[in-house]
């Protein structure tokens, strides 16, 4: 299981990336998240609104109410202009880190 | 299933007794809450026991508190978007409030309506300013700079409308009034009052912009 700190610290790279890919709901972007790293990046489910309401309060994405045939309401999140600005800052960043560690293990496990 | 029902309503109202009070949040947590059950029920299990453990995932309501009361930054009211809020509303409303009959006028001639709509143009723009400006203003780091530049901003206002208030009273006033047409003295005086509006929007949009471009530009760890 990854420590929560380091899940915290790539919500924000993790949540855009999806959006990038189009629009999504709370729920479906921690099922897919999860799946994706077969089940070792788990939030606590909560813990995903206040990071994609401070997402939407930095202008990065945006959001609406959409109805279900059920009836029931699902709040459906997308990317705007400035999140992909974001995500191609987030991107380079997380490069960088994994560059810098791969050439550290790549000359350590040579 | 009626108790299910009372058990997720009883649940809603424990998160709100923890600090979620915002009802599209705690709308959104229910939605959540809602397919987790669902999806558990899919797999086998029994709908009280799928509750408990969407429950359990969904997290603490004193955690997810303390975690959307981070968020707070861009509708705390700090000196900056008060000023901001406060010069740009006052500017909007009197120009949108003398504009129409003043702009329609047909006695109004083509230079002095070019005027009146570019000044009421420029106060809207400075008053939508709000949504790119922090793109280019520069990012002022210290909350106390950025005060300082607020307070600037709003004196600044101020004193801009005392200078034109004595413009108006020495100046403008004497000089059009010596003209024999009454008409064309209105006109002038609420031109000259759209010109006022316009600068005390673009002093309101600096004060909003300084707060908002340190808040989208210096990352939400460093915004004090």
């Amino acid at each position: 299981m990854i420590p929560k700190e380091l899940v915290a610290a790539s919500a924000e790279a993790l949540i855009l990336s999806l959006l990038s890919r189009g629009e999504s709901y709370g729920y479906a972007i921690i099922q897919e998240v999860r799946a994706r790293s077969d089940n070792h990046l788990q939030w606590t489910d909560g813990m995903l609104y206040p990071v994609l309401h401070r997402m939407e309060n930095n202008g990065w994405i945006k959001s609406r109410w959409v109805k279900m045939e059920n009836g029931r309401k699902r709040k459906y999140y997308s990317l705007k202009k400035d999140g992909k600005t974001a995500l191609d800052e987030q991107r380079n960043q997380w490069l960088k880190v994994h560059g810098v560690l791969s050439q550290l293990w790549g000359e350590q496990y040579a | 299933m009626p108790d299910l029902e009372r058990k997720i309503a009883g649940w809603r109202q424990r998160m709100a007794a923890g600090g979620i009070k915002t009802p599209a949040v705690l709308d959104e947590l229910e939605s959540h809450l809602r397919e987790e059950m669902e999806q558990q029920v899919r797999a086998g299990a029994n709908p009280v026991r799928a509750f408990e453990a969407a429950v359990r995932r969904i997290g603490r309501s004193d955690l997810l508190k303390a975690e959307f009361a981070k968020i707070g930054g861009r509708h705390e009211l700090r000196p900056g978007r008060v000023v901001g809020i406060a010069c740009g509303s006052f500017a909007v409303l009197f120009s949108l409030w003398v504009a129409p009959w003043l702009l329609t006028n047909p006695e109004l001639s083509l230079p002095q309506r070019i005027m009146g709509f570019a000044a009421v143009a420029l106060t809207l723009f400075s008053a939508a300013s709000w949504r790119f400006s922090f793109k280019y203003l520069p990012v002022i780091r210290s909350r106390r700079a950025r005060t300082m530049a607020a307070l600037l901003c709003g004196l600044a206002t101020l004193a801009w409308f005392c200078v034109f208030g004595n413009l108006l009273s020495s100046v403008i006033v004497p000089r059009i009034f010596q003209d024999e047409d009454v008409t064309g003295r209105i006109f002038v005086i609420g031109l000259s009052l759209l010109w006022a509006m316009a600068l005390a929007a673009i002093f309101g949009a600096i004060a909003y912009g300084l707060e908002e471009a340190a808040h989208r530009r210096m990352g939400k760890d460093n915004y004090v």
